[in-house]
Parts: structure tokens; sequence; C-alpha cells
């Protein structure tokens, strides 16, 4: 999806609201706000091993990361959210969650950047 | 279901991200007026505000959102609920629409045409079911008693007794009367006024419908029962089912119709002709008819136990001639309707016109009455209709004739009159006819000319 080797698009959502920069504006501050959030209800889920609370943040992530044009850990989200769900290949959580996370992290800074520069 | 000028939709979304999302392509149309829930909760505690339409996250904190489309369903079964997920699971998606959902949409590329698709459509439908509520309420202000039966005879007082026993129970209802005394309108008004009033009403004309197509339009058919059943079709039974079934002219039925149709009474069930499928019935059964049964029943062409399921609540509808000075209220309402309908000023019936109403029998009872009257109203000056402007149809002119009390005199000049009429002033032929001598004939002539009786 992204042409360069930005980690996030506004692709989606600029054809969503017809080019309504107001709108992407706001959608930016709401990721900026939630995910970090998000995050941490997964690493605490994790550390815990609540396997149905990691598999609907990681439901609710997906979304999000989707509309951000995030797509590279769209797939990994899916793993973590079904994985947790039916409580198969759960050993191989830890480490597509530190995927996500640190791809996450980064396309915060990037949202920031890119918000600056609206 | 909202205000008029606005369209009330509920959205429950814990996603933050994806609420936004929603808010703003909900409220693209200003018609909306958005809420939105972050648990199933908020949503239910929320319901009795009354959304005209809900959308539903797949999957909530604190509930499934199959669970949530259940309990939504069972407070506001008539509110339309989309529900929106994340997963693209057919077997899900179809459980969802089994279990009473609107659409299922995934969150894809493509939402926001694929629900604002979906909410025009719904619109669509509300409007619709809101356009049906109407006019089932027309309807059954249309069919009030007050309304559907005018009069204050004392038959017509015993009339309106059984009807309201007739309203109040699931008695089948017999409804015997000479043509044009109102059966369809009575068998509507029991309708509409019952319990079923919101449930299909299906007038079937036995007399109208060919014997040989009779069992097929009341029990319906399934494909390749008979040459040219392409596809199944369900019958006038199963189009009732729930509501009443209006069986008209039932003394004109085949005696070897009436087995099956009592086996159908009798069981409360039937099979389509060419199928083995069961279907239950319940049908509520109005008959009609202007034969005397208990004869028909003596002469071999009815059955009798078919005469006796079907009797119920016998309501007999009098002859207008019997109905004393209704007829004259109720030629005031049909002018009064005919005015309203066609923007006209009041009209008033002269003394004269009421006299020549009253003394007429009206052999095709209220619906004679209504086309006359209608008549009249368009031949009158347009304030008032006098006697003349009253004229009753040829059918009935030798009715007419006896309906008036005059002298044996008068009645012989007025027979002689129209004989003459009828053939050019022959005096010879109408002579013949009425096996008299031409100079009887010529007798009378001359009275009438003496006693100055018009002779046209």
């Amino acid at each position: 999806m992204n042409s360069t080797n930005e980690l996030t698009s506004f692709d989606f959502i600029n054809s969503f609201s017809d080019n309504n920069k107001d709108f992407v504006l706001s959608m930016i501050d709401v990721f900026l706000e939630q995910t970090p959030n998000e995050l941490s209800n997964m690493e605490e889920a994790l550390h815990n091993e609540d396997w149905i609370k990691l598999s609907k943040s990681a439901h609710t992530l997906v979304t999000s990361v989707k509309f951000m044009g995030i797509f590279t850990i769209v797939d990994d989200l899916k793993s973590i959210e079904n994985n947790c769900k039916d409580g198969v290949n759960l050993d191989e959580v830890p480490d597509t969650f530190l995927k996500v996370k640190s791809t996450c992290i980064d396309a915060i800074e990037e949202l920031e950047l890119k918000k600056k520069l609206f | 279901m909202g205000t008029k000028s606005s369209f009330k939709i509920f959205a429950v979304e814990d996603d933050p991200v994806f609420a936004k999302m929603l808010q703003y392509v909900l409220t693209l149309d200003p018609e909306h007026e958005v809420k939105i829930f972050g648990t199933a909760m908020d949503l239910l505690d929320n319901l009795h505000h009354k959304p005209s339409l809900v959308t539903i996250d797949y999957s909530l904190p604190d509930m499934e959102g199959e669970e949530l489309l259940k309990r939504i369903k069972y407070q506001y079964a008539e509110v339309p609920v989309i529900v929106i997920s994340g997963q693209e699971r057919i077997k899900t998606a179809v459980k969802l629409l089994k279990s009473g959902a609107y659409d299922y949409i995934t969150k894809d590329e493509d939402i926001r045409e694929r629900l604002l698709n979906s909410i025009n459509n719904a619109k669509k439908n509300i409007k619709l079911a809101n356009e049906v509520e109407i006019l089932r309420e027309e309807l059954s202000v249309k069919f009030d008693f007050d309304k559907t039966i005018i009069g204050n005879s004392p038959v017509i007082k015993k009339v309106f007794r059984m009807l309201e026993k007739a309203v109040n129970t699931n008695i089948t209802v017999s409804i015997n009367g000479e043509t044009g005394t109102g059966k369809e309108l009575v068998a509507k008004a029991v309708h509409f006024n019952s319990a079923r009033k919101n449930k299909p009403f299906i007038p079937v004309n036995i007399a109208a419908i060919p014997s040989t197509l009779l069992e097929s339009e009341l029990f319906g058919y399934e494909k390749g029962a008979f040459t040219g059943a392409n596809s199944r079709r369900v019958g006038k039974f199963e189009e009732a089912n729930k509501g009443t079934i209006f069986l008209d002219e039932i003394g004109e039925m085949d005696i070897n119709l009436q087995a099956k149709l009592l086996r159908v009474i009798q069981e409360r069930e039937l099979v389509r002709i060419g199928g083995n499928e069961v279907v239950k019935l319940d049908v509520r059964i109005i008959t009609a008819t202007h034969r005397d049964m208990a004869e028909e029943v003596k002469k071999g062409n009815f059955r009798e136990d078919l005469y006796y399921r079907l009797l119920g609540l016998p309501i007999f509808l009098p002859p207008l001639r019997d109905r004393q000075n209704d007829v004259l209220i109720i030629c005031k309402f049909f002018i009064d309707q005919f005015c309203k309908d066609n923007k006209m000023d009041k009209i008033v019936l002269s003394p004269d016109a009421q006299q020549k109403i009253l003394q007429y029998s009206w052999p095709g009872n209220i619906r004679e009455l209504k086309a006359v009257t209608e008549l009249s109203c368009v031949m009158c000056d347009g304030e008032k209709i006098t006697s003349e402007d009253i004229q009753f149809n040829n059918l009935n002119k030798e009715v007419d004739l006896l309906s008036q009390e005059m002298t044996l005199k008068e009645y012989t000049f007025k027979i002689v009159r129209n004989y003459l009429k009828k053939y050019d002033d022959n005096v010879l032929l109408v002579a013949d006819k009425l096996n008299v001598g031409k100079s009887t004939i010529y007798r009378y002539l001359k009275e009438m000319e003496e006693e100055n009786f018009q002779l046209r």
C-alpha cells in the first residue's frame, strides 16, 4: 500500500472522508491517544496469560491500524487474536506481540511528525 | 422510532478509532441523530430511547454481538440491527442474519459505501412499514362499525349486536343477505375490528372462479403438480394464515370441493396440490351467500356437515326495504360522501325526493341506493335533489310498479301505458299481449286522458 518506506498511510481515511483534513487529524489524535493504552493492555494480558483479554485487545487494535494504513502488522494482530482465542500456538504470541508493539511505537512517532506537517 | 425529523441511530463500538469513523460516516446525513456507546450494557440501558436503527460491533468487551443482537430483538423486534465485524466468517454472518440481524458488514475498505447502502435500505423498509401501518390504521377507521353499517332500524340494531359478538371471539361467521346488502363490507368490519386486524384479510369470490381452478386457488400447489404449474404457489388459505379468509358466495361451491374444504376446516391444516408438506393453519373463516343454505342442504346441493361447520355465528343482513327510515339515513350518508369526494357544496333531499326513495323497494339494496344517489347528485341543480333527479334503472321497473301504493285502476293505467311505450303505440299488439280486446285498450286510453293520467 505504501509507495515509500513510511509505515503509515492516510489513503483509506482520505478516501473515506473525501479528504476531510479535520477528520484525518482527529483520527490521528484518537490513534495516538488510544494505541499506547491498548499496547499496555495487551502487555498486561500477555504477562498474566489472559489470552481472552489479549485476543480482544488485538481485535480492537487491528481495526485502528488498518485505518492508519499500518498494514505490516495486520496479519500479526489477526494471528494474536485468533491464536489467543483458540488457545493454539501460544508460544508464538510473545514474539508476535513484540513486533506489533515496536511497529506501533514507530508508527506513533511517524504520525506525530506527519501531524506537525499538516 | 425517533422523531419525525430525525433518524436515530445507536452504534455500539468499543474501539475509539472505529467509533470516530462511525460517528463521521453516520452523521454525513443531517437527518441522522447518532449516539455511540462503548459497551453493550450502555446500549441496552439506553434502548428505551427507541432508536430507529442500531449498529453493533460483533466483538465487544462485555458481550458477544450475537447475545447483544438477541437482547435487542427481544425488546424491540422491529428495530433493524446491522452487525459490523472485523471477521469475514461466512458461518457467523449466516448465523447472525438468521437470528434477525438486518445486515452483516465487515470492517473493510468499502465499509463506508456498504454501511450507507445498508442504512438507506433499512430506512426505505422502515418507511414502507410505517406506510403499511398508517394504511392499516386507516382501514381500521374505515371499517369502524359506525362508519360501515349505518342505520337505526331494529333489524340493523340486531346486526350490530351480532357483530359485537363476532369481533370479540374467533368464531366462524356466516353472513346471509340479498345482493347488495353489504356482505363483504360486514366481513371486513368483523376482521378489521378483531384481534386479527393487522393480519391479512383475503376475500375469495367462489362464484367468480371456475370450479376447475378453485381448488388450486384455495389450497395452492407445488411446482410440477400439473401442466403449467411452473413454480410453487400458495393458496388463499395460506395467504390468510393468522388472518381471515372471506369465502363469498359459498353456496356456489362444487360439491366435490366441499369435501376438501371440510377436511381443511376440520384438521386446520392443508397439503398443497401435488405436495406432501402439511401446512398448519390459523385462519378465521367468514362466509357469505344470498342463498338459503338450509334449503340447499335439503336439495342436496350443499353438504350438511360443511353447512354446520360453517354456520358458526349467523348474521342476517336485512334487505333495504325492511329497514324503514334507514334508507334515508344511508342515502344522506352517500350524498355527503359524494359531495366530499367531488368537492361539492352540501346537497339536500327535497320532501318529494324523500317520498320517492321511501316508496321504492330497492331490489338491488344498498348497492343500488348508492348508484341512484350518486346519479341524482349529478343530475340535480347542485343544491337540492328533487324526485325528478332520482332515476331508477330499467332492471327494476316491474318491482318499482309494485312498490308504490296505487289503486287498481292506476295500476292498470300504468301497465297499459308501459306496454304502449314498449310496443311503439301498437294498440293491436298491446291488446294481444295483454289478452284483451283492442276496444278495452282504447277505453283505457280515453279514461286516462279524461283523468289526466300521464301517458308517458
